[in-house]
């Protein structure tokens, strides 16, 4: 699995928030991705889930070699990209195990069914693996979740559907210490040479659980710095001045996207 | 007139119509009153019933599961007085199927004794046009009242609903669950009131309203409404009306359900929990297909 992010640049109502990103995600990697409050991290998740209020202004997104930029939300999660979000959705009236079976049976090949039976024991490993409890089955979807089972709850999808590649963004808001070690366990068993991983964070207690392969640092819509633990403890320690400073970056250089003026030479006809 | 195939094996069933009066059960009908007791199942089917007044009673310390299905082909009006005694427990489920796109009009009003329990369960999920009145009174302390309403509207249905909730003595309660769903040009129209008169301490009075419209020209209007003349209460009224949430579409989306099968997945989010309460299995099976026929694919997508 390859996953490539070429150039790109991507806006929302107008204001450029992507400027030129690369970073190429191959199958057994971790990828950390951090920075500032507002520089990108969880637009650049987004839009290679295809959230319709992200606009790609150029550039393209690759999934083993496939352009998936024009390909729906719901093509991109069966080909195998996967989001954990940062503010899961509550779906009222829908229960946990209706929705995960309903995701789960989208992946069968056309004529296969899903063996329910062994789903539902599957369903309730993971579960008891991610400490959820025996009634999340028949929960409703997030509703009346704290922040932590909401964070659970989407590694425990993620466990079910197989992703080959997931975005788990700021998973570690909302989860106190014993929740963070559950969830930093869960990923990290997760871990082979058939998935990639990008965790957009901004603290390294959770990358002492999941041990990233490479650490970058974005700052204004674009990746800035590439290094590997020891970045980490850098930026954990002094912030992220010292990276503006080093490479010159001012402090925000938000562009403006092209925004079309429409025609002069309108004509108009009297009757 | 037939007993219906779905009613054929249970034991107390009640057949009212125009002409006839089938009485499979214990309880005797008499001057349109019948009175249950104890410990029971009721099916009571009403067909092109259109008499007068029905009053119906639950004895002190009863539990009484009611279901009440009407089948009507002709403009109807049907009332009914239901009484629930003191530490008695009703579960009414109401089913309104018509074979025709006819008018009919439903008055019920309920009178609450000391500590009894009213549950009701309405699936209006008929044709044409229909106008239900459910007045409920909680005339003694501890009386409470559970309404549960799903009501999907398709073609040119027309709904026109009033729920009043008279809280007339202390310590009573009451919470109304509305889950409506619009489709094609079908008009839906809501009056849900609840009074809590001076007095009348600690009574707690909630409702709420949610409703979903699925095409350009559906209609659904909800007037939620609290007249409270008393300080020491609990009391809470709203609605949400709107199309399918474009965040919970997108979430769904991103677990790769397909758009269909997303807005499908959440239609369904209204229509389950009431299903879920549904006891009788032949109608709990019968209310699904219901449903399906109900929402129009065409407007799902």
């Amino acid at each position: 699995m390859t996953l490539e992010i070429k150039d790109l640049f991507v806006s929302v109502e107008e204001n450029m928030i992507l400027q030129g990103v690369n970073l190429t995600v191959k199958g057994g990697e971790t990828h950390a991705i951090m920075g500032p409050n507002g520089t990108g991290k969880s637009t650049l998740a987004s839009i290679c889930m295809g959230h319709p209020k992200y606009k790609i202004e150029s550039g393209d997104i690759l999934l083993d070699g496939i352009s998936i930029v024009d390909k729906s939300v719901d093509e991109r999660s069966r080909m195998g990209i996967f989001l954990a979000m940062q503010n899961p959705t509550e779906v009222p009236g829908v229960t946990n195990f209706d929705f995960v079976k309903a995701a789960k049976q989208t992946r069968m090949e056309e004529g296969k069914h899903l063996r329910v039976g062994k789903f539902i024991l599957e369903f309730e490993d993971a579960s008891t693996d991610l400490k959820m409890g025996k009634g999340l089955a028949h929960r409703f979807l997030n509703q009346g979740f704290s922040g932590g089972e909401k964070k659970r709850n989407e590694i425990l999808q993620m466990k079910l559907l197989n992703p080959k590649v997931a975005f788990l963004d700021e998973i570690d808001s909302g989860l106190d210490v014993d929740a963070l070690r559950i969830v930093g366990e869960n990923v990290t068993n997760l871990k082979s040479d058939d998935l990639g991983l990008v965790l957009i964070t901004h603290y390294q207690r959770l990358l002492d659980y999941i041990v990233p392969d490479f650490v970058h640092v974005m700052i204004n819509g674009k990746i800035v710095k590439t290094g590997g633990l020891d970045l980490i403890t850098k930026i954990d320690q002094e912030g992220y001045d010292w990276v503006k400073s080093e490479l010159g970056i001012t402090d925000f250089d938000k562009k403006k996207a092209p925004v079309s003026l429409g025609t002069c030479a309108t004509k108009s006809s009297f009757k | 007139m037939k007993t219906p195939k779905y009613l054929q094996d249970k034991i107390s069933v009640i057949i009212l119509n125009e002409t006839e009066v089938i009485n499979k059960s214990k309880y005797e009908v008499k001057n349109n009153r019948i009175t249950l007791r104890s410990l029971d199942n009721v099916y009571l089917f009403v067909g092109d019933y259109y008499q007068n007044n029905i009053e119906i009673d639950i004895l002190e310390e009863s539990d009484i599961q009611l279901y009440m299905i009407f089948k009507s082909s002709k403009t109807s009006n049907y009332e009914f007085n239901i009484n629930i005694h003191n530490n008695a427990k009703l579960d009414i489920f109401t089913d309104i199927r018509n074979i025709a796109k006819v008018e009919v009009s439903f008055k019920r009003i309920f009178n609450l004794e000391e500590n009894s329990i009213l549950n009701i369960n309405n699936a209006l999920l008929n044709m044409g046009q229909t106008n239900l009145h459910d007045e409920v009174n909680l005339n003694k302390e501890n009386a409470v009242v559970n309404i549960d309403q799903l009501n999907i509207g398709s073609y040119n249905d027309i709904f026109s609903v009033y729920q009043d909730i008279k809280h007339n003595a202390k310590s009573t309660k009451s919470e109304i669950n509305n889950s409506l769903i619009s489709s094609s040009t079908a008009k839906l129209k809501y009056s849900v009131s609840g009074y809590i008169y001076k007095g009348n301490e600690a009574s707690v009075c909630n409702q709420a309203n949610k409703g979903i419209i699925l095409s350009e020209l559906g209609e659904i209007e909800v007037e939620p409404k609290l007249f409270i003349d008393e300080y020491n209460v609990e009391a809470s009224h709203g609605a949400a009306i709107g199309q399918v949430d474009d965040e919970q579409l997108y979430y769904l989306l991103s677990r790769g359900l397909t758009e269909m099968q997303a807005r499908t997945l959440i239609i369904s989010g209204y229509t389950k929990p009431f299903i879920n309460k549904i006891q009788d299995e032949d109608i709990k099976l019968m209310i699904e297909r219901q449903i399906l026929k109900k929402i129009n694919e065409v407007d799902i997508i």
